[in-house]
């Protein structure tokens, strides 16, 4: 009797510890959140370096303009520069929580706007070792979050966080996150494939403060841990407060954005 | 090479200079092209040389004049000395838009597209094509016009008023790809070129469904034929005539997971005859294969049009026909993509096969290889003067 109740008593203890761990992880979501709501909507540059397991190397240019939905996902137009062939492409994304992306993608050699089915996000992000899904904007619903351990990483304090994908065609099995304790905003993710292994890294570095509030990175490196290919967004020019409005990120206006 | 394109060339190198001085984006193409014909032509006037070779280059410019205004420039030409013009060339696009708040008002001229169809969009009408560049049609000419818009969050309406119509331009003389063994001489319209054309779209989307209704009034952008005879009955020539149409149009788009359902559909009216037209399809994509990022998508369409053979038939190659495509994106350094895709005519048993191959070279080189097939193409009326000119295309483009 005695050992069972021992056992009722650390299985309770697991419990709460379980449940404690869910409530930080959740806490610090909602505190990333906190601190990063209320930017309207800012644009920023882009340069995405591609490197094949060979050495062999390719470049990106695209300009992305954000606009945030407070009850809903983002809305994100990326605009591409280059390479030649892609320049002139725009590609637009209202992001919605649990339910799929609605995608749309203007081909200016055909001057047509086409839908895309955007169910599944695991497609790969102009060729990089980033799928639509890395791309896409945060949002707390997305995910269920488990806090493990306060931990170093290259010297500064992190929260490190298993975030569970709540989206049923989520690509991912988990993504563990180093949260800087300081700014709230990632500084490491390890993402792991359907199966639980680890598939890919990202890296971010050089957080800088903008619009007195808001941190962004000024790189951010994407390693396939299978493949050795890594990719490499290196970000320039945020601009706050531009104030687009929602039929300016919008599919019939597609065709403007595209130069 | 005709004054006019001279003038043309002109214009757009002022235009270059001013963008070199303002920031305004300039960018351009030039492509080198071989074709290989694997047969004789059938008509004697035809070039019967069986490798071919042209340069083209388009030059598009941009320049964002103030917030609400910009101007849009794209220019095309060719120089093909096999070709029955050894230069062809067109403004495409030469448009100026002021945006105000939620309206866009743009004037000059004009490329529109309308529709959700792969192969064929039976709707869409504004523009009309170049079959010497593209004789499926996906090559348009540019249309002069102006264009009203309102932009709402879920949609838009527009109206386009046009005062001029253009013809089609059709393979001739010693071009590949001629739709009939006769010359065609001056385009008649029906109610006089200069007559005005007007048309109106409502697009409306939602989160799985998107739609939108169009109507036209105006000349059609296809002609159909009328021979014209000498004293004793034989052909001479054929008159392409353009007759003014009425044409209602819906378009329908509903994602389902990860495939997309289509539907186009229009209802014409002539003084000749009506007609309805239909195209539906379905697309799936498989955005990663295994462990790759390889992308699949997958194609089935299947058109009817309602027209009876007759004055006022133009040869269209979609009165009843399947349509079945591939494309496989490697999503690799070079954008490599390769396109495979298949008409069968129900009718006729004609089939035609295209297969695309295209891939980055360098920083700004690409090259893409580019397959025509026409299999039992001999008794279907809109095919059978093709039946000798499956070829072996290798594009290698400089972009700038």
């Amino acid at each position: 009797m005695k050992k069972l109740s021992l056992l009722f008593g650390v299985s309770l203890l697991a419990t709460f510890s379980v449940s404690a761990d869910i409530d930080r992880g959740l806490e610090i979501a909602e505190e990333t959140q906190r601190r990063d709501s209320g930017f309207g909507d800012y644009a920023v540059s882009g340069t995405m370096i591609l490197e094949g397991p060979g050495g062999f190397t390719s470049e990106r240019k695209f300009k992305m303009y954000t606009i945030e939905v407070p009850d809903d996902g983002d809305k994100r137009l990326v605009n591409f520069l280059e390479p030649r062939d892609l320049a002139g492409m725009v590609s637009l994304t209202y992001s919605h929580g649990l339910e799929p992306d609605d995608q749309w993608i203007y081909m200016p050699a055909l001057r047509r706007t086409k839908r895309l089915a955007a169910r599944d996000k695991s497609g790969s992000f102009a060729g990089s070792e980033l799928s639509f899904e890395d791309i896409g904007t945060w949002e707390v619903k997305k995910y269920t979050y488990k806090y493990i351990k306060d931990e170093l990483l290259d010297g500064k304090p992190t929260f490190v966080v298993e975030n569970i994908p709540a989206y049923p065609y989520s690509s991912y099995k988990m993504i563990k996150e180093w949260v800087d304790q300081e700014i709230y905003h990632p500084l490491r993710l390890l993402y792991h494939d359907i199966n639980g292994q680890p598939l890919k890294e990202m890296h971010f570095y050089d957080y800088q403060k903008f619009a007195g509030k808001y941190w962004r990175p000024m790189k951010m490196v994407m390693t396939n841990l299978k493949t050795g290919a890594v990719s490499t967004i290196i970000w320039s020019d945020y601009e706050f407060g531009a104030d687009f409005t929602a039929s300016d990120l919008s599919p019939a206006a597609l065709r403007r954005w595209s130069k | 090479m005709g004054k006019s394109y001279v003038s043309i060339l002109l214009v757009f190198f002022m235009l270059v200079l001013h963008s070199m001085a303002n920031g305004a984006t300039f960018k351009g193409e030039i492509e080198g092209r071989y074709y290989n014909y694997a047969k004789a032509p059938l008509f004697s006037e035809q070039s019967d040389r069986q490798g071919q070779y042209s340069l083209a280059t388009t030059l598009d410019y941009n320049d964002q004049i103030n917030r609400n205004t910009d101007i849009n420039v794209s220019i095309f030409g060719r120089y093909h000395p096999e070709a029955d013009n050894a230069y062809q060339g067109d403004v495409r696009e030469l448009k100026l838009s002021y945006y105000a708040a939620q309206l866009e008002i743009s004037g000059g001229m004009l490329m529109e597209r309308w529709g959700v169809l792969e192969a064929f969009s039976p709707v869409d009408i504004l523009n009309p094509r170049d079959r010497i560049e593209d004789f499926q049609g996906d090559v348009k000419l540019g249309i002069p016009g102006g264009n009203l818009s309102w932009l709402l969050d879920d949609g838009r309406v527009d109206i386009w008023l046009l005062p001029y119509s253009r013809e089609e331009r059709l393979a001739e003389g010693k071009d590949r790809f001629r739709t009939s063994a006769f010359a065609v001489s001056d385009a008649a319209f029906e109610k006089g070129q200069n007559t005005l054309s007007s048309a109106m779209r409502i697009s409306q989307m939602s989160a799985s469904v998107e739609f939108s209704l169009s109507y036209y009034n105006g000349h059609a952008r296809s002609p159909y034929f009328t021979p014209n005879l000498d004293g004793v009955g034989n052909v001479i020539t054929l008159q392409s005539n353009y007759a003014r149409i009425e044409q209602a149009g819906f378009e329908l788009l509903w994602v389902r997971g990860q495939s997309l359902v289509k539907l186009e559909s229009v209802y014409r009216s002539t003084a000749a005859d009506d007609f309805t037209g239909l195209g539906i399809g379905l697309e799936r994509e498989f955005p990663r294969i295994g462990s790759t990022r390889n992308a699949l998508t997958l194609y089935g369409e299947y058109y009817y049009d309602g027209r009876k053979s007759g004055r006022s038939s133009p040869l269209t190659p979609f009165q009843n026909d399947i349509f079945l495509g591939l494309r496989l994106a490697l999503n690799n350094l070079s954008s490599t993509e390769y396109e495979l895709r298949f008409t069968h005519d129900l009718d006729y048993d004609s089939t035609f096969w295209e297969l695309l191959a295209k891939t980055r070279i360098q920083r700004q080189w690409f090259i893409e290889v580019n397959l025509y097939q026409f299999v039992h193409v001999d008794n279907d009326p809109a095919l059978k003067s093709f039946a000798a000119d499956s070829r072996l295309a290798v594009n290698v483009t400089l972009g700038f």
